[in-house]
């Protein structure tokens, strides 16, 4: 594999197809050229956090640190669920936390040892990078998914007492909101795989190709991660669940939420 | 036979209550009148296993009847709870989540069951297609009393019982299916509808 080749002036050519667009952008008068270089910066800066991250993890090519770093990546990850999620209680952080890293650690190293036959899946040039992918696309699914969980368990909670009530186990009174929280993961799926199968998919393709990898298993690489994508999200947000029940429900299936209201 | 013994609620608005105690035969119904509607929704959240007593027991056939399990529940008891409040949840979608628990049991209700039954005691069936929010109190309870029948409930457990109408068809499933009735009501003028009564302001306010 060739890596590239960057040199300073290299480096302000490129920053030149950056700034030119937004001087473009200010001599049309087009208002969002601030937002536009904010974007940018934060985006720099979050490229520079993941570079220098990645760049300890190969430096002390240790599995701790590796993990340690997935598992930032995952907090960060497990914050902004709950975040767009709006449940509103921070300490969901912490069962959506271990739903997540579960599901990453082995979906991820499943599809690396098993799918695609990756004998080192550790390395952290293979695992971070496949980490960070499956982070990226289980957030905005996840959120979705507690999100019209948390909002049934809020507003069809008489439902939820009236089957307890007459002989439902907790698990067969909750199936209704667990289906649609799934129904969330599966639309959100869908509505990625719109997009990613025009634009993202190919580019990694691409990208693959250009590193040298054969094109079927570019191909079949991209295939097997789509089916990895809409594993993921399921799992881990059963997982959560789960964790999250006692946030949720007392010992004697009540819903916390409500206080003594109910 | 259902029977409360010395039972207290946990509540703490009324440290200082009168236990309960209460035994109720085959047959048999027990309303109890009050005019506190959390106390009397916590005494069915009592019963139902759902909050804890702070002392005493409810006991089926001489065994503890709040602990027991899922199963026990689906069997025996049907829960009338106030109509529900949820715009987008019809009364269809309701009915099958009660079959869909009674299904193993072979006591899952067809629709011809549901509609002879409802004919028999003046309900439409055009009610299965509306949202429960839209329902009154009494055509709520009136199909679920229904559904105890059918699926051959022994203990009904039922709030805010006002209708005359709901409290003839309770007797009727009492003194036909051998039911054990424990009715809620803040109407004093409901009092005297079953067998028993149980004042539950004057056991709070011990």
């Amino acid at each position: 594999m060739t890596g590239f080749q960057f040199s300073f002036l290299g480096c302000l050519m490129g920053l030149m197809l950056f700034v030119a667009s937004l001087i473009g952008l200010y001599m049309w008068g087009v208002r969002i050229w601030k937002h536009v270089l904010f974007a940018f910066l934060k985006m720099a800066g979050v490229l520079c956090l993941i570079a220098g991250l990645l760049k300890l993890a190969s430096w002390a090519d240790n599995l701790l640190v590796s993990l340690l770093i997935a598992g930032v990546l995952n907090g960060v990850a497990a914050m902004t669920v709950v975040r767009k999620s709006r449940i509103g209680q921070a300490s969901f952080i912490l069962p959506v936390f271990g739903g997540q890293l579960v599901s990453l650690v082995v979906l991820g190293l499943f599809f690396l040892c098993v799918v695609c036959g990756v004998s080192a899946p550790f390395k952290p040039q293979m695992f971070l990078p496949m980490m960070g992918i499956l982070l990226g696309v289980m957030v905005t699914p996840n959120a979705k998914a507690l999100a019209a969980y948390y909002d049934g368990v809020r507003h069809h909670a008489q439902r939820y007492h009236f089957l307890v009530g007459n002989g439902a186990t907790h698990h067969e009174a909750v199936a209704y909101f667990h289906r649609q929280a799934l129904q969330c993961a599966a639309a959100a799926w869908v509505q990625r795989m719109a997009l990613t199968s025009f634009l993202s998919l190919p580019v990694v393709m691409c990208v693959l190709l250009l590193y040298g990898v054969p094109e079927i298993e570019a191909a079949l690489w991209c295939l097997f991660l789509a089916g990895v994508m809409i594993c993921l999200p399921i799992c881990s947000v059963f997982l959560t669940l789960f964790l999250a029940r006692k946030y949720v429900f007392d010992i004697y299936g009540q819903i916390k939420w409500e206080g003594e209201s109910h | 036979m259902l029977e409360f013994n010395a039972l207290t609620l946990a509540l703490e608005d009324y440290p200082h209550q009168r236990p309960l105690s209460l035994l109720l035969r085959k047959r048999q119904g027990v309303m109890v009148v009050g005019s506190n509607k959390r106390a009397l929704h916590v005494l069915v959240s009592t019963l139902l296993g759902r909050r804890p007593m702070t002392q005493g027991k409810v006991l089926w056939r001489g065994e503890e009847f709040i602990g027991k399990a899922a199963a026990f529940f689906r069997c025996m008891v049907a829960y009338i709870p106030p109509v529900m409040a949820e715009k987008d949840t019809t009364v269809e979608s309701v009915l099958d989540g009660l079959n869909r628990l009674h299904h193993h049991k072979g006591v899952a209700t067809s629709q011809q069951e549901r509609m002879q039954e409802w004919a028999r005691i003046g309900l439409s069936p055009a009610i299965a297609s509306q949202s429960v929010a839209s329902l009154s109190l009494e055509c709520w309870q009136l199909l679920l009393v229904a559904e105890a029948r059918l699926k051959q409930k022994k203990i009904v457990v039922i709030e805010e019982v006002v209708s005359p109408r709901v409290t003839e068809q309770l007797q009727q499933l009492m003194k036909e299916e051998g039911c054990v009735v424990v009715a809620t009501t803040m109407d004093e003028a409901m009092a005297s509808v079953f067998d028993k009564y149980i004042m539950l302001d004057e056991c709070l306010n011990n």
